[in-house]
């Protein structure tokens, strides 16, 4: 059974959004999603700055068995990637949802999260 | 052999006493390692073997016929089929089947037909098909970055341990 934190939103592309105030959301991959891709060997991160929209893949995680696009769960602009995963991408593995974060994004376009999953419809979408 | 039917209790009882389970991600990872082609992936039937670095298998040195030597001597002659080499990544990321090679002078000189992470080395390996001299090293694209890899010769790893040896153009 894979860790699902009750206060992150989730995508159905597996990443999850924890709303840090003002607009500012970080970005990150589900323990369930980790658990899938085995031992992450590489992480891909967008360029601080850049412009990006809900959907858009933004970064891409290498795994052994693997290469898998990341999408923004938002629309905004990236303000900071996280510098650990450059020599340590098998933080994603050990954990995901703290020091294993990607990305933070200022929104543009709102604080609405609303198209995202709350955890209870993330784990039944993790169980089908 | 066991029977169906008992294939499952096996399969819990053996994980239930800590043996690891393991399929296709090892078997790709330790075949590379060993410089061993994947038939579909590194050769297929379009594929001379010369073009697969599978001459070795075959002798055309002596007077014998076979089936198909005029054409293994006529691909020996042109090399129009490329080569295929081995790649150590010069940098992070992991090669992929299909990722482009480029050469120093900017040309596209072939693709790469197995690539992954190696375990053993803590790096990404690739073999790839290439037309023209073998140089030392090619530039690899991965997605919108260009990464170099150097030539090296197979096989990689033997007995857990790096075997290979660069390759000087």
């Amino acid at each position: 059974m894979s860790n699902i934190p009750g206060d992150l939103k989730y995508a159905a592309t597996h990443e999850w959004v924890r709303q840090e105030g003002g607009d500012i959301v970080t970005v990150g991959i589900s323990d369930f999603a980790q658990e899938q891709l085995g031992d992450v060997v590489f992480v891909e991160l967008p360029e601080v700055g850049t412009n990006v929209e809900a959907g858009d893949p933004i970064a891409v995680v290498e795994s052994v068995k693997a290469a898998s696009d990341i999408y923004s769960p938002v629309t905004g602009e990236v303000i900071e990637v996280n510098p650990v995963l450059e020599d340590a991408p098998e933080t994603v593995n050990e954990d995901s949802y703290d020091y294993g974060w990607f990305f933070k994004i200022r929104q543009t376009q709102g604080g609405d999260l609303e198209e995202l999953m709350d955890a209870e419809s993330y784990q039944d979408q993790c169980e089908e | 052999m066991v029977s169906h039917e008992s294939a499952q209790t096996l399969w819990n009882a053996l994980l239930e006493s800590g043996v690891k389970p393991c399929g296709l991600g090892a078997r790709d990872t330790l075949r590379l390692e060993a410089g061993m082609n994947l038939y579909g992936n590194d050769m297929d039937e379009s594929i001379s073997p010369m073009a697969a670095n599978m001459a070795w298998t075959i002798a055309v040195k002596d007077d014998r016929h076979f089936y198909g030597k005029e054409a293994v001597l006529a691909e020996k002659e042109s090399k129009q089929q490329g080569k295929l080499i081995g790649l150590l990544l010069d940098g992070k990321g992991v090669m992929r089947s299909h990722q482009v090679v480029i050469n120093a002078q900017g040309e596209k000189v072939g693709e790469i037909t197995s690539g992954t992470f190696s375990p053993s080395l803590q790096n990404s390996i690739a073999m790839a098909r290439v037309t023209g001299k073998v140089q030392s090293s090619y530039q690899i694209e991965m997605r919108s970055r260009l990464v170099n890899a150097k030539v090296v010769t197979m096989p990689f790893v033997r007995n857990g341990q790096p075997v290979y040896k660069l390759i000087e153009s």
